[in-house]
């Protein structure tokens, strides 16, 4: 078997496409952790916006509030904004009062939740989810 | 070899960003899909709220009202009440997230609710549809017993079949094995919206048969020519014509397709190995469901009467002006709420009638003074049965028997031969939204789809 070692000329030219290649390969390697980051951070918002739904359910539509609850994840810390259009909404856009003990066709209640990271000393929205929950007329 | 490994190296590269970027779609995806399940549940909302306006507006009887004269009063009634609010009842105030829509509820005893959330996911609509059955909560004490009597002029009460659980009259003496009554009329087991129900259901054939989209002489539909894919509505025109889904006898059942809302100003019948699911129905004459016909999910609204027969079967709400009949071994499977009233014709006795093998699991409501509800021998009612008159019982009540006076055909008074049995009464058995005293909604069922 005939070996012999590496020329000067080979190894530099190895060095040259490898510093080629390294250019796509960095590239390539910081958005993949991107990606999988920004998939991560899309799902932890999910779960969030799903777990504040499901205490929406549990409670009373006449006693939902404005909320902010925060959780500590994998991904970072965590807070939901719930912003619940009440009376004093109502009353800014000049909506008349609802009257919960009175019959009548009454609009459903209103419900933002929203899931923010925190950024530093900033709080980046991730997600936002809206939905309508119907409220009892009263008889 | 060094280039062997680079180019390893950046087929490594290439798949984890590959697995990266795809993982971040299918995570956007799956926001998006439950931002329209959210719209298609707000959508649900929408019409839960119309139908609990209905549900609460005035009741049909005021309480002095003799418990024998319940048939609705639909011209009197008030369909709505807006009273509350001056903005539109459904929408989103801070900026919709997506588009919601949702089907005009045909009654509101057993809620039966499609309502459709959308997204848009790169351009392209990502739709949600979501179905839901919504029931009542009502007080528990007057549903506790068997048989529940209200026949003031009541002196005896001979039952020979068997009784299992309490019997209460509001005879001037209680007879032996019974309680008196304390509170109450049979007016507390009668839905207080049947009339705007009513009135909502007259009001919607009306404009239809009026509209333009309106085909005249009845309409046959067959696997051969379908409803027309394009069209949410059905509207059949010609009062004298037949509207007809005419199935095949053998072979596989045929699928009508997606749920609609369809519109028959004369008879109608839906025969053959025929599947209806999720339908809104309005008749203005008597409709008939025959052979091996499923009707599920639906909602009725029959001006001349509901005739169930052979094997066929039904589930859901069936609001009727005249007689509501099972005969042969014709079904009716729970969810399902049934109301009839005097009519006009035809059929127009406020009867609810099983014969022969027939079996229903139901809520089931005759109003009027010559209203009657008749299980023949062999037949079985599971649910609640109200009669504002007479009832008939040769078969078996499982659940709740409600009514003026027992009819056993004998001219005597109250009795009856057939079995009364409350203990079979399902515990999740799905009582109507509109019940006097009703403490809220209940969710009997809901299913989604994209």
């Amino acid at each position: 078997m005939n070996r012999r070692g590496y020329t000067l000329v080979e190894v530099l030219m190895a060095l040259v496409i490898l510093s080629i290649l390294a250019v796509p390969l960095a590239y390539i390697l910081v958005q993949s952790g991107e990606g999988s980051s920004r998939a991560r951070s899309l799902d932890d918002a999910l779960d969030l916006v799903r777990e504040d739904w499901t205490l929406c359910r549990s409670t009373r539509s006449d006693s939902l509030r404005d909320t902010t609850w925060d959780r500590r994840m994998a991904s970072g810390q965590w807070r939901v904004v719930r912003d619940v259009f009440d009376s004093s909404d109502r009353a800014a856009a000049g909506l008349a009062t609802i009257h919960a003990g009175k019959i009548g066709l009454h609009p459903p209640v209103e419900i933002a939740s929203c899931a923010t990271l925190r950024d530093g000393d900033d709080w980046d929205t991730v997600r936002c989810f809206k939905w309508l929950r119907p409220r009892w007329s009263g008889k | 070899m060094v280039l062997a490994g680079m180019a390893v190296a950046i087929g490594l590269a290439t798949l984890a960003w590959n697995r990266s970027w795809s993982r971040r779609t299918t995570s956007a995806h799956a926001d998006l899909a439950w931002q329209a399940q959210l719209l298609a549940e707000s959508g649900t909302a929408c019409a839960l709220q119309e139908a609990m306006a209905r549900a609460g507006s005035p009741p049909a009887q005021t309480p002095q009202t003799p418990p024998n004269s319940t048939a609705p009063q639909p011209a009197q009634k008030p369909i709505v009440t807006i009273r509350d609010t001056t903005d539109t009842a459904c929408v989103f105030h801070r900026g919709a997230p997506g588009e919601m829509s949702w089907d005009q509820p045909a009654g509101t005893q057993l809620l039966t609710i499609r309502a459709t959330g959308t997204v848009l996911e790169s351009g392209e609509p990502l739709e949600t549809t979501m179905r839901s059955t919504w029931g009542g909560n009502p007080p528990v004490d007057p549903f506790s017993p068997a048989i529940s009597l209200w026949d003031r002029n009541g002196t005896s009460l001979n039952l020979t079949g068997t009784v299992q659980g309490q019997v209460r009259v509001n005879f001037a003496t209680a007879p032996p094995g019974t309680i008196k009554h304390k509170t109450g009329g049979i007016d507390q087991f009668v839905p207080t919206s049947i009339a705007s129900d009513t009135a909502v259901a007259v009001a919607r054939m009306n404009e239809a048969f009026r509209s333009t989209e309106a085909s005249w002489n009845g309409c046959t539909f067959t696997p051969e020519r379908p409803p027309d894919p394009d069209k949410d509505s059905l509207i059949c025109t010609g009062e004298g014509a037949t509207t007809v889904f005419d199935a095949p006898w053998a072979g596989d059942p045929w699928d009508a397709g997606r749920s609609r809302i369809l519109f028959a100003e004369g008879r109608l019948e839906l025969r053959g190995k025929l599947r209806l699911r999720g339908w809104t129905i309005y008749s203005q004459g008597t409709v008939v469901i025959q052979d091996d016909a499923e009707v599920s999910n639906t909602s009725i609204f029959a001006a001349g009467g509901v005739r169930i027969r052979d094997r066929a079967s039904f589930s859901g709400q069936i609001l009727s002006a005249g007689t509501v009949s099972l005969t042969e071994d014709a079904r009716i499977a729970a969810p399902s709420f049934v109301a009839c009233w005097p009519g006009k014709g035809r059929d127009s006795v406020p009867q609810f009638v099983l014969s022969n093998q027939a079996r229903a699991e139901a809520y089931v409501v005759a109003l009027g003074a010559n209203a009657r509800i008749g299980i023949s021998r062999g037949a079985r009612l599971r649910g609640v049965a109200v009669s504002g008159s007479s009832l008939r019982n040769e078969g078996r009540i499982e659940g709740l028997a409600v009514s003026v006076r027992l009819d056993c055909g004998h001219g005597e008074d109250n009795c009856s031969n057939g079995s009364f049995l409350r203990d079979r009464l399902p515990v999740d058995f799905a009582f109507p939204l509109g019940l006097p005293g009703s403490s809220g909604y209940r969710l009997v069922s809901w299913s989604t789809g994209e």
